[in-house]
């Protein structure tokens, strides 16, 4: 008999078994030297990063960079959160997290109010920003939409 | 009472359908579906050659991927004078191939240089053609581009979590084999034990039972003990259910296992399949020609761009018609005059982030080594995946591995968010859990993060929660002279298939209304 024959079936048995058990992959905090959280590449996977600092190095500085000016190479520009009079009203920052806008993902459903307000805060202190007011996670909850759900799952492309 | 009576006898066919259907193949398809392998999409109508378009009619094509490319040359097959331009100097967009000496600007400064050595190539973005995407297909067979079967499913692959089996990895078939063989156990005690008794007749219970026995590779007491000679694929010492429910390997597992049987590639690189349009339609593409503003009145449309090295050399080029084949994100930072509608949906859909590394190893151990001969391993870590290459198999010397694959995830943006180098360091540090070779074979690796490509700003198009209601037929809509296409504008977001799905659909009905205007 072929011993790798029965794996199709069995598999598809693994395909309905974690479309229902499949937890929340929350993983541990990453060492301090590392840029990754640990299994965080699971569908839906949330980073158990609580600090703003932590939150935009490991997300934002894909786009806004490490300082905090953007970037710009034609024909995209990266605004600069460094010293952005848009960051003024804490609310607009917040709603761009949560919704995306233009090339910006929305964040909504990858991270919490805690964090969206984490990192809010984050940038309205840093980079040259000194805004005295922060956001509570509260009010973070309070400008999300209704029923936002997470984009197209891609895995297989 | 006579149960028969209530339950027809099951044929030994019925029996094994519903072991399928215990087993799951109907969320199978469904994830199938999800990644847009099950759903065969149409094929397309071309515009029939005898309308023809109206002498002297012309038209832009704006972007110069496969949507571009294809409405380019579908319309000036029926008589549009078309020009098309193109930003970057290589036609092809997100279908891509890096090669050895190719040099990658990105947002933030760096600046790589792929260091592979000649015949190699890492495929960044496009990678695999399934079967039934029939209108791609279509093109790759008219312009002769040869294709070879990338190898998807391989049981000698490995599965790997930092939480499971120690971190050590395990072969995908092993894996698959104890899980047949810890499902056929427990099929087998409650089928002895009776639970199937409503549903399952006596008689097709020892068929079941023996069915199971076989397939699990189970002693005569229907108990799982392992493989009857230790192979590797199956060992003597069986992997317990416990363990393998805990190792959380059922999503890898299914990934693993979800695929076509059989994919392909074009031989050299997807970018063969970028050349071969580029090549029915050069007469037309302008390269390093980058559009900086979108206009239109009644009568025409009217593009600037630039010298996309230099920025300078602006010039203006009109047309009677538009075919807008762009990224929506590059689109949403500059001027483009559509109404209010389409306007916001420029806006409002935000792109997906993706990764990918090309790792050059002075050896191909996986074969050598691991007897691992193409198909992916999957693993927990941030790299989430290593395909092994299935062109030049067995080959001595070199080889290049798709060190990480990321897409749509947390761990894309951490990925990112680092410099070039930093990445395809981090991408060796991980790989090397699962291949200690890596750390005395790795020479040098290329790493893009999609959303630091300035021509795209992100993967694909990341529809989710309402925006598909919000903005999709609007941006489907002609707007005046200008009609939209590309992958973002289909249901195979992310597939080259919905590209071009998108953009025949576009000109078939951009070529009616210019005929009845
Ligand atoms: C990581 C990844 C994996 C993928 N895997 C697969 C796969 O396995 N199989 C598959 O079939 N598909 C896959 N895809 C999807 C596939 O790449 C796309 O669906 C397809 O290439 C999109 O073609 P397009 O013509 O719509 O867009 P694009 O290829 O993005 O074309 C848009 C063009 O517009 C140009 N442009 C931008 N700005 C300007 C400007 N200002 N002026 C002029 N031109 C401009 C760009 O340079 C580009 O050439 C993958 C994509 C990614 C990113």
């Amino acid at each position: 008999m072929n011993l790798i024959q029965p794996i199709r079936t069995a598999f598809c048995a693994a395909a309905l078994i974690s479309a229902t058990l499949s937890p929340l992959a929350l993983a541990e905090s990453p060492p301090a030297d590392m840029p990754f959280v640990p299994s965080a590449g699971g569908r839906n996977a949330r980073l158990p990063l609580a600090e703003g600092k932590e939150i935009y190095s490991h997300i934002c500085q894909g786009c806004h960079m490490a300082d905090g000016r953007g970037g710009s190479l034609s024909p995209a520009a990266y605004p600069a959160l460094a010293s952005n009079a848009k960051l003024a009203a804490k609310v607009y920052p917040a709603l761009v997290v949560i919704n995306g806008q233009g090339a910006m993902p929305a964040f909504g459903t990858l991270l919490s109010d805690e964090q969206i307000a984490a990192a809010v805060n984050y940038v309205r202190t840093t980079f040259s920003n000194t805004y005295a007011d922060s956001i509570a996670s509260g009010e973070v909850r309070s400008l999300r939409p209704a029923g936002q759900t997470a984009p197209t799952d891609l895995r297989g492309r | 009472m006579n149960k028969r009576k209530h339950m027809p006898s099951m044929t030994r066919r019925q029996m094994i359908s519903m072991v399928g259907a215990l087993a799951g193949s109907g969320a199978s398809y469904k994830v199938m579906a999800q990644m847009g392998l099950a759903d065969a999409s149409p094929v397309m109508s071309r515009i029939p050659g005898s309308t023809r378009a109206r002498p002297g009619s012309s038209v832009l094509v704006l972007g110069g991927g496969v949507a571009g490319m294809s409405a380019a040359i579908e319309l000036s097959r029926v008589g549009y004078k078309v020009t098309l331009l193109e930003h970057n100097k290589r036609p092809g967009g997100r279908c891509w191939s890096i090669r050895g000496g190719d040099v990658i600007p990105e947002l933030g400064g760096a600046t790589q240089t792929c260091e592979f050595d000649k015949g190699f190539y890492l495929n960044p973005g496009p990678w695999r053609i399934p079967y039934d995407h029939r209108n791609l297909l279509s093109y790759i067979h008219e312009l002769g581009v040869p294709l070879e079967t990338q190898v998807q499913t391989s049981h000698n692959t490995l599965l790997h979590s930092t939480r499971a089996f120690d971190g050590k990895p395990v072969r995908v078939g092993t894996a698959g084999n104890a899980f047949s063989s810890s499902v056929a156990e427990l099929l087998a005690k409650s089928t002895r034990q009776g639970a199937l008794d409503q549903v399952v007749s006596k008689e097709d219970q020892e068929m079941l039972l023996e069915a199971m026995r076989s397939w699990g590779q189970l002693d005569a007491d229907y108990t799982y003990r392992g493989g009857r000679k230790d192979d590797h694929l199956m060992p003597a010492k069986a992997i317990t259910r416990e363990e393998l429910l805990k190792s959380g390997f059922w999503s890898q597992m299914q990934l693993a296992d979800d695929y076509h049987d059989i994919l392909m590639q074009p031989v050299g690189g997807m970018d063969r399949v970028a050349y071969a349009l580029y090549g029915a339609a050069k007469d037309m593409v302008r390269l390093n020609s980058r559009v900086t503003s979108i206009r239109q009145d009644s009568k025409k449309v009217s593009v600037t761009y630039v010298d996309a090295d230099t920025g300078a050399n602006q010039q203006t080029v009109t047309a009677d018609w538009c075919v807008c084949a762009m990224p929506l994100t590059v689109l949403s930072q500059m001027e483009v005059q559509v109404g209010a509608k389409i306007a916001a949906g420029i806006r409002g859909v935000p792109y997906s982030p993706a990764i990918k590394i090309g790792l050059q190893m002075k050896r191909r151990f996986w074969e050598e080594d691991d007897r691992i001969y193409g198909g992916i391993t999957y693993t927990d870590l941030p790299i989430r995946q290593i395909s092994y290459p299935s062109a030049d198999m067995g080959t001595k010397g070199k080889g290049v591995l798709l060190g990480a694959y990321v897409i749509g995830n947390a761990s894309a943006y951490e990925f990112t968010a680092l410099s070039p180098q930093e990445r395809v360091k981090w991408a060796v540090k991980f790989g090397s859990q699962i291949h200690p070779q890596y750390e005395k074979e790795f020479e040098n690796g290329v790493a893009i993060g999609w959303h630091r490509q300035p021509w795209i700003m992100g993967c694909s198009a990341a529809w989710g929660g309402d925006l598909r209601t919000k903005h999709y037929e609007n941006l489907r809509q002609i707007d005046g002279r200008i009609v939209f296409a590309g992958d973002h504008l289909s249901n195979l977001v992310a597939w080259q298939e919905g590209a071009l799905t998108s953009s025949l659909d576009a000109v078939a009905r951009l070529h009616q209304r210019a005929l009845s205007a």
